[in-house]
């Protein structure tokens, strides 16, 4: 399990997140979701110990604060919001770095079969520079698989902090991601992941996290957390929660705003 | 953002050709060194005196003194520096994640000139009891001290609670820089004229004051910095991803920093102190390697070192035939080669500017 226990930060003067308690299951996909400035990734750099911060964050009970970051990488991997390459690496050295000696011998499959697994099978021989934007971030996301890649190991589960996985992908390839994500948390381990497409997050997330203004201010199951009060406060704007037929897919509609 | 200076260059085979010009660039070391023993301003033929020594035939004094005191130091010194500083340079541009990076840009090689400065003008105050003994380690001495004041100054500038900013630490590498430049300029405006040709020879970089007293004191100090840097390779490949992501895939950041910087400090105070202001060998060095055999720095540092080591003592023979007898300052024939191919890589590979 992970919980962090009132998160807060202070950025120059200004604090940014005020005592935010979250908590996040293996076995499940948690989404965060909020306006944009809203905090979604100051806390997730938060939990994964990028910036100071006060409070305690623990995975799988340990106090990360006290963990290596050697122990920290055998445990979980993280996926930042954007990321630039410094040189010109291969993809297949960029999905490399995710194994911690680098691209050896048989791990080299790993590479392949995670690439292959995001839709980019074959392109280990670019130039990671000089991919698309989209098929960047699907290789940046590779190269977390590769790090953490059985997604629970003797029982402990292994975690997957993704901030925005599937901005600037196309529809199918928001599936694809959030399948793995989906079938990664299936198979015992935890994926958090800060999201902006309610309707995506409804269909995927075991649990929703709202976040404004630097307060939480609902996490729960997307039922009860996705409703038109919660998200209409959050994002200052008139939603409309729908639900499909059976199964009861929810879908969220703006409300009146062409009108 | 985007570097396509290489496209032709599959990565794969990159990989494949950086492990085997490891052995490329060691011969190439060699033959090189070869060469430079038996080229010199005296007529002794190296492979005359390889051939007394094979057989066991004794040496006439001049071949011994012109082989073993005066070319084989200076060989040995110009491949610790050589060595020394393209090692620094690809170390500190995988730090700063900037190919341009380079031990000058943050003030270790100004904070080296301002050592020797000094010691090139005021070293004639000290008592004689003290310059006697210190004889002519004073001004490697000195500068060399002022490479690591320099580095820690910096540190103490651009480190807060334990973390180290890369912007932080290239501008106050450049307003630092300009500090030692200008504390320098004073010195520099108070020297009598024996002392302005002193520096002016010093400042060009020279390989031609190497002895076996000065490489003692250098060579321990670069040898041990390549041999530590040659260990950062995989946690500089981790840094091309950001701090961040490089801690998250498990590598120590700050301590690797440290690391970097303090082999940087050592490597390149030590070079700077012994053979003056040597330029472009950092730069153009892993340049020229990344677009060869790719940016891995597991492989690229060790090949820096050996290419590097072979440049400078090519960029030596010609400094000591072009105007034989007389001979060129060796920074002056690094600066007309490495300049010149310098521009011509940014010309080719606008990319890597615009990160
Ligand atoms: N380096 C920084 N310096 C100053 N303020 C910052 C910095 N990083 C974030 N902030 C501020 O902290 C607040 C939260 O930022 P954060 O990046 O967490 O937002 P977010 O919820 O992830 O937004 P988005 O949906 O746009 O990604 C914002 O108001 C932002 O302006
Ligand atoms: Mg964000």
């Amino acid at each position: 399990m992970l919980t962090a226990t009132d998160i807060r930060v202070m950025i120059g003067a200004r604090e940014v997140l005020h005592g935010i308690s979250f908590t996040a299951q293996p076995g499940s996909v948690t989404a965060i979701v909020g306006p944009n400035g809203s905090g979604k990734s100051t806390l997730l750099k938060a939990m994964t110990g990028d910036i100071p911060f006060d409070g305690t964050v623990t995975l799988n009970g340990e106090n990360t604060a006290t963990m290596k970051p050697w122990e920290l990488a055998a445990i979980r991997a993280v996926l930042p919001q954007a990321s630039r390459l410094a040189f010109p690496f291969s993809v297949g050295e960029v999905v490399g770095m995710g194994l911690r000696q680098g691209l050896s011998g048989g791990q080299t499959d790993l590479v392949e079969t995670a690439l292959a697994r995001v839709g980019l099978g074959g392109f280990a021989p670019r130039f990671y520079q000089e991919l698309s934007g989209g098929e960047q971030q699907r290789a940046q996301l590779a190269r977390v698989l590769v790090q953490v890649w059985t997604p629970c190991v003797d029982g402990t589960p292994r975690w997957l902090f993704l901030d925005e996985p599937v901005a600037s992908l196309d529809i199918a390839h928001q599936l694809t991601v959030m399948d793995i994500a989906r079938s990664y948390a299936r198979q015992g381990g935890g994926v958090i992941a800060v999201m902006h497409d309610l309707n995506l997050t409804a269909l995927y997330a075991d649990s929703v996290a709202v976040i404004e203004s630097g307060h939480l201010l609902a996490q729960g199951a997307p039922d009860a957390v996705l409703t038109n009060a919660v998200l209409s406060r959050a994002y200052g704007c008139q939603l409309q929660v729908n639900h499909a037929p059976p199964p009861h897919q929810i879908f969220v509609l703006p409300h009146g705003a062409r009108a | 953002m985007a570097d396509s200076a290489a496209p032709s260059a599959l990565p794969f085979a990159r990989a494949h050709r950086a492990r085997r010009a490891h052995l490329w660039l060691a011969l190439v070391l060699v033959v090189v060194s070869l060469i430079s023993l038996t080229i010199g301003a005296s007529n002794v033929s190296f492979p005359e005196v390889a051939q007394k020594l094979l057989t066991g035939t004794d040496l006439t004094r001049t071949e011994s003194v012109v082989l073993f005191d005066i070319r084989l130091p200076r060989l040995a010194m110009g491949i610790c520096v050589g060595a020394a500083l393209a090692v620094s340079g690809a170390v500190m541009q995988g730090l700063f994640r900037n190919p341009l990076a380079d031990p000058g840009i943050v003030g270790v090689g100004a904070g080296a000139s301002l050592g020797a400065i000094t010691a090139i003008v005021l070293g004639s105050a000290l008592p004689v009891a003290i310059a006697d003994r210190i004889g002519a380690g004073l001004i490697p001495i000195a500068a060399f001290l002022g490479a690591w004041a320099s580095v820690m100054l910096l540190y103490k500038v651009s480190t807060r609670r334990g973390q180290t900013s890369v912007a932080t630490m290239l501008l106050a590498g450049i307003a630092l820089g300009a500090l030692a430049a200008a504390a320098s300029g004073i010195l520099i405006y108070l020297a009598d004229d024996q002392q302005l040709r002193d520096l002016t020879f010093w400042s060009l970089g020279s390989l031609s004051g190497a002895s076996w007293i000065k490489l003692a004191w250098s060579a321990p100090l670069i040898v041990g910095g390549l041999i530590i840097a040659t260990y950062l390779g995989a946690g500089l490949n981790g840094l091309a991803l950001g701090e961040a992501t490089a801690a998250h895939i498990g590598f120590d950041v700050q301590r690797l920093k440290n690391i970097a910087i303090l082999t940087v400090a050592a490597a390149t105070g030590a070079a700077v102190a012994v053979s003056g202001g040597i330029g472009f060998i950092g730069i153009v060095v892993p340049h020229l390697l990344r677009l060869a055999t790719g940016p891995d720095h597991r492989m690229l540092l060790i090949n820096a070192g050996l290419l590097g080591a072979s440049l400078l003592i090519c960029a030596d023979i010609i400094a000591r035939v072009v105007v034989a007898p007389a001979e060129l300052p060796i920074g002056i024939v690094t600066a007309i080669l490495g300049a010149p191919v310098f521009l011509w890589i940014l010309l080719r590979s606008r990319g890597v500017v615009d990160m």
